[in-house]
């Protein structure tokens, strides 16, 4: 098969050669395969034998129908039809079989309900689309032209399904041109994308997105609830997720209402919502877009999530014209719906990197769900929605959102006074007025903190910012003259330092009495007390500034704060243990004093244990080393000693020196005869006395 | 060659096994440590051929994932939405085409017909509208519910391209894919199965011809194909 060329749908009118005589061509399988030709061929088995006991049977009938066909082809795509189906039905709730054309007057009254087996669009769509007398016709319109030559274009672009008579492709091809309006919408998973176009050109374009679908579980809220409304989910997520369901229905339809002058103007308008979302643009008291209107038409093959990129994409595959060139088989370019889905796939995904240069201002422009709707189901809303699939609001937004911020500034400039005489609203601006401690940090922390600020309303949410910023340094630093000169500011634009306090400033959700207890700065947990923080606030983990305080002293000044203010905060939630007065510290400080005493003296009388059995220890070894006769004459003493005490006399005069009288207790005497001396000098001297002639 | 199996004690095997060309999957025993009682039904759960296989929307990852680690590189194995969620009970398919419950969603033949790669008709058997239950169908030939038509019969055979014929399993049994499974080379059936109704079952498979010389033509591919896949 030939590679068709594609063109642009808006240019074929222009190319006069190309729609000279352009005809539309029939259903092929009718009237290109002769019948006689027509062989019934096994699927595709090749190797399969025509043998056995029971051969296939080549009985061509639809019984459930009474319907016979002439081809294998013929067949396959009649038990695809709604006709069959709903004639199956018939069969199994025994009742006779609807022809083709009862069918037909059946299904065109609006009775489609009665075969409806499946939930999605498609099957309600297809049986409107079916012309029964010639099978089920293919998503795709050949035409041909003077020369032969095919085009092949989307059947919805040219003919709608919903006027009784289609009309003539050819005129309605030829109708088109570069000033035509088409508008496309898609919605779907809370996603909803819409774009006008002219031509090639976008006039208009807009997404949203809105948490509507169960996370994990899949499926919308709306769906869920109404499966089984008695046992409705009670759950936050999902009075979340049906409020989002409103709004985004509100959304759209205020948008469709901007929209009008095109909807009026738009030759046709493309339609993508699954069947519970098509309430949004045709149910209601006032329905934006009437269903019985010709233009509205849904697109015929399978579409991603809705984006702009996504809309862009069905655009390109609606708008383009494949033309095939004169010797190419018909049957080849007619395909089963299911081929031609899968070759606009394929198709996409080779434009999709020629859309990547647009992508940029694409992003710039689509603005997300930014609006003005009440602050605390917002707040949460952002927090849920920063998961991956949502990326593509969550790159650009900010930039939108400054500018928009910038305008606003610009506005009420004038009635700000002291900080912003200025007015010049640049970036620059936005830095100079922020209180000014740290503009260099609030740069920094600007984008990375903002889904944190859920206040859209009235609220200056930079000048807040910039606040809170300075707040956040003074605590950490513990610079207590800047965090009073703060916390005196004026409540100016809505946000004076007041309603911080209690609010979580990081990531980490530490308000900035954490943040202050963290960095153990005893001073600004007092002043913030004194001020108003909550000591009963919790972080992310669930600790409280009692809890996140590094040391004793930092804590000890939560404590002191409560024994002076014992009924300011709930010191319990807080997980402040118990208050601490200066009487409690002072005694405290005794009772310290005391056992400090204590321990001394227990350290004082091992020593002088230590000291004893160091003494016997030695006494013990100059025993040992002692010689037999001096072990032998102190166990004389100690027997002498032992009777003297026994006695009752002085111990100490029974030995003495018997020239000096010194007591010879504890001492190895000096002998001679049977004297005893303490020393030689005394023996000399006793020889002396008593035996002169031993004298030299 | 038909074989007599059970699966604990159980005749109706179809519900705990699927056989296909290249491969085969069998639920987790209850005498097995571990236990999923999700999976202990799967054959009534899950639809497959030798290009695919379709599982319920209701399969964990982690099913999903042993499948996946236990199944060739080119079964493409996809988990569908699908309100009918025993997929086994509503499809009944072989390498060619399948037949479907009449109300099954068309976004779901629309997968069948990508994945599995097969023809999809919306059709009844017997007036029954669980075709997967009611008839086994091979690439050979095919066993329909016992009540079927001899007009309806020859309808079926002309969609399907097989032979069909009306028969039982398990003794009477009429609930076919439940009594057994089959692929072009081998059944098994039901313990109860009698040897009249495994003649029945051979002849129309075609397996009673099924040759030695067959292991190095037909189902080399197949047979080589598996051992790869396994070591």
């Amino acid at each position: 098969m030939s590679v068709p060329e594609s063109r642009s749908l808006f240019d074929v009118p222009e190319d006069l050669l190309l729609v000279e005589g352009l005809q539309e061509v029939g259903d092929p399988d009718l009237q290109l395969l002769p019948h006689n030709e027509a062989v019934v061929h096994p699927p595709s088995d090749d190797g399969r034998k025509e043998l056995g006991p029971a051969e296939v049977s080549d009985r061509m009938l639809c019984s459930a129908c009474q319907s016979p066909f002439d081809s294998r082809e013929e067949q396959i795509e009649h038990y695809k039809l709604d006709w069959h189906r709903f004639n199956l039905r018939q069969r199994l709730a025994g009742r006779p079989p609807v022809s083709a054309e009862d069918f037909e007057t059946k299904t065109g009254a609006g009775d489609v309900s009665s075969i409806s087996g499946s939930d999605s669009e498609e099957s309600d769509s297809d049986t409107a689309d079916r012309d029964l007398t010639s099978g089920r016709l293919s998503s795709k319109l050949v035409l041909q032209n003077a020369q032969g030559r095919y085009l092949s274009v989307h059947r919805c672009v040219l003919q709608s399904k919903k006027s009784g008579e289609r009309g003539d492709p050819a005129a309605a091809l030829l109708g088109t041109s570069s000033k035509s309006v088409w508008v496309v919408l898609m919605t779907g998973g809370g996603h909803f994308a819409g774009a006008v176009f002219q031509g090639k050109e976008v006039l208009q374009h807009k997404t949203f997105h809105r948490y509507t679908v169960r996370a994990k579980r899949g499926t919308a809220q709306g769906l869920r609830d109404g499966q089984n409304r008695s046992h409705a989910p009670k759950s936050a997520g999902a009075s979340l997720r049906r409020y989002n369901e409103a709004a985004l229905t509100k959304d759209i339809q205020d948008l469709l209402d901007s929209w009008s002058d095109h909807l009026r103007g738009a030759s046709a308008i493309f339609l993508r919502a699954p069947s519970h979302n098509k309430a949004i643009f045709l149910g209601g008291r006032t329905p934006p877009l009437d269903k019985a209107d010709p233009r509205v038409r849904t697109v015929p093959f399978a579409t991603r999530r809705a984006t702009f990129r996504e809309v862009r994409r069905v655009h390109d595959v609606l708008s383009t014209v494949q033309v095939y060139g004169r010797d190419t088989p018909v049957s080849s370019i007619v395909t089963p719906q299911k081929t031609a889905w899968k070759k606009s796939r394929s198709k996409s995904a080779s434009r999709a990197t020629g859309e990547q240069e647009n992508a940029g201002k694409e992003q710039v422009e689509s603005s997300s769900e930014e609006d003005d709707d009440s602050s605390t189901q917002l707040l949460v809303v952002e927090e849920t929605v920063g998961t991956l699939d949502l990326r593509e609001h969550e790159i650009h937004p900010p930039r939108r959102r400054r500018k928009r911020r910038k305008e606003k500034r610009l506005q009420d400039g004038e009635e700000r006074e002291g900080l912003n005489e200025k007015g010049v609203a640049d970036q620059q601006q936005t830095e100079v007025e922020t209180p000014p401690p740290h503009p260099r940090r609030q740069r920094s922390r600007g984008p990375s903190s903002r889904p944190l600020q859920g206040e859209g309303g009235g609220v200056d949410e930079q000048w807040e910012f910039g606040l809170r910023d300075a707040l956040y340094t003074a605590c950490k630093t513990g610079d207590l003259a800047a965090l009073h000169a703060l916390l005196l500011l004026p409540a100016e634009h809505g946000a004076d330092a007041a309603t911080s306090l209690n609010r979580p400033v990081d990531d980490a959700g530490f308000t900035l009495l954490h943040v202050a207890a963290a960095a153990g700065q005893r001073g600004a947990i007092r002043v913030l007390l004194d001020a108003g923080s909550d000591p009963a606030c919790k972080d992310r983990k669930g600790q409280t500034p009692y809890n996140v305080a590094p040391e004793k002293d930092t804590r000890n000044a939560f404590r002191k704060y409560m024994a002076e203010h014992p009924d300011k905060y709930d010191y319990g939630k807080a997980q402040v243990p118990a208050p601490l007065t200066s009487d409690i510290e002072a005694k405290k400080a005794e009772k310290k004093k005391a056992q400090k005493a204590a321990r001394r003296q227990k350290e004082r009388e091992q020593k002088e244990v230590k000291r004893k059995e160091e003494a016997e220890e030695e006494e013990r070894r100059r025993f040992a080393a002692l010689s037999d006769r001096e072990k032998r004459a102190l166990a004389a003493e100690r027997r002498l000693a032992e009777q003297k005490a026994a006695a009752g006399c002085d111990i100490s005069n029974i030995r003495r020196c018997w020239q000096c009288g010194e007591s010879l207790l504890n001492k190895v005497p000096f002998r001679y005869l049977d004297f005893s001396f303490c020393a030689p000098r005394c023996v000399q001297a006793h020889r002396k006395a008593h035996d002169p002639a031993a004298g030299p | 060659m038909a074989v007599r199996a059970s699966f604990e004690k159980n005749n109706e095997i179809g519900c705990f096994a699927k056989l296909t060309n290249t491969y085969c999957l069998v639920a987790i025993g209850g005498s097995e440590n571990f236990y999923s009682p999700r999976l202990h039904i799967m054959g009534r759960m899950v639809k497959r051929n030798r290009h695919g296989l379709l599982v319920p929307n209701n399969t964990t990852d982690q099913e999903l994932q042993h499948i996946r680690n236990c199944l060739p590189d080119a079964v493409r194995i996809q988990r569908v939405e699908e309100r009918l969620s025993a997929l086994g009970n509503v499809i009944a398919c072989n390498d060619y085409v399948a037949l479907v419950h009449p109300d099954l969603d068309r976004e779901t033949e629309e997968i069948l017909a990508d994945n599995l790669k097969v023809e999809v008709f919306r059709q009844t058997i017997a007036e029954q509208v669980l075709v997967g239950s009611y008839c086994t169908f091979s690439n050979q030939g095919g066993l329909v519910h016992p009540k079927t038509s001899i007009e309806d019969q020859d309808e079926l055979s002309s969609l399907l391209q097989v032979p069909l014929v009306a028969g039982t399993v398990n003794r009477g049994s009429e609930v076919i894919a439940a009594g057994m499974v089959v692929n072009d080379w081998c059944a098994f059936c039901g313990l109860d199965t009698t040897s009249t109704e495994l003649s029945v079952i051979e002849s129309v498979f075609r397996l009673s011809e099924t040759q030695p010389s067959a292991i190095a033509t037909t189902m080399r591919d197949s047979l080589i194909d598996s051992r790869l896949a396994h070591h």
